[in-house]
């Protein structure tokens, strides 16, 4: 079974008509809610939620990980350890390099509507940080 | 609540509420949203941006002021 980690804007790109990726986004939702497709995020995505300052689509996006999601990660140390490599070897920012390392240490896929962190630059500089980890691989969906 | 209904259910008060997005607060918010994700962006990478520099700094100029 397909396993992805939800970034942030997957849940705001959910609530938000004016975004084309909205229709993509609702039918993998659709996947996740026959049971097809399993979903993750993490308690810093929750966080940065919660920083949604629209009251109506914040608690739309909050129930939709409440619901959901089959776990929400928090963080470890193996996370945290990847984390600093991330963030010392690529382009990526503190909370960035958190949700990225927490996806890849749990063996998840990174679903994502960032076009920063999903660009090629950013892919390849991860991929070189894993090479000295050949027990983690960086697989991503993008939106 | 099965994960299905709860779907079909949340589709289905968007639609009752989307009449609310068609407002001009619906527009201000999704500016607000894009600014504001823009700036802590910007913020953190200005902030990884800074210590990267003092870093190469206090590597750079200090062993050369021990030495000079």
């Amino acid at each position: 079974m397909e396993k992805l980690f939800a970034d942030t804007n997957i849940f705001g790109i959910a609530v938000d008509r004016e975004d084309s990726r909205r229709g993509s986004v609702w039918r993998i939702l659709e996947k996740v809610a026959s049971g097809e497709v399993e979903l993750h995020t993490a308690q810093i995505v929750v966080e940065e939620i919660k920083q949604n300052p629209h009251e109506p689509t914040r608690e739309k996006e909050l129930s939709l990980v409440k619901n959901l999601t089959t776990e929400i990660h928090d963080t470890d140390k193996r996370a945290e350890d990847l984390a600093n490599k991330l963030l010392n070897h690529t382009g990526l920012d503190v909370v960035d390099s958190l949700i990225v390392a927490l996806t890849i240490s749990n063996g998840l896929i990174f679903w994502s509507g960032d076009r920063y962190i999903l660009r090629e630059k950013v892919i390849n500089e991860i991929k070189e940080v894993l090479k000295k980890h050949p027990e983690y691989t960086f697989k991503y969906k993008k939106e | 609540m099965k994960k299905e209904e709860f779907f079909d259910e949340w589709k289905g008060d968007w639609k009752e509420r989307k009449e609310e997005f068609h407002t001009n607060q619906a527009e201000l918010f999704r500016h607000i949203r894009d600014r504001k994700n823009l700036e802590i962006r910007l913020e953190r990478r200005m902030e990884k941006i800074m210590k990267e520099l003092s870093r190469s700094i206090s590597e750079e100029v200090y062993p050369i002021k021990a030495y000079g």
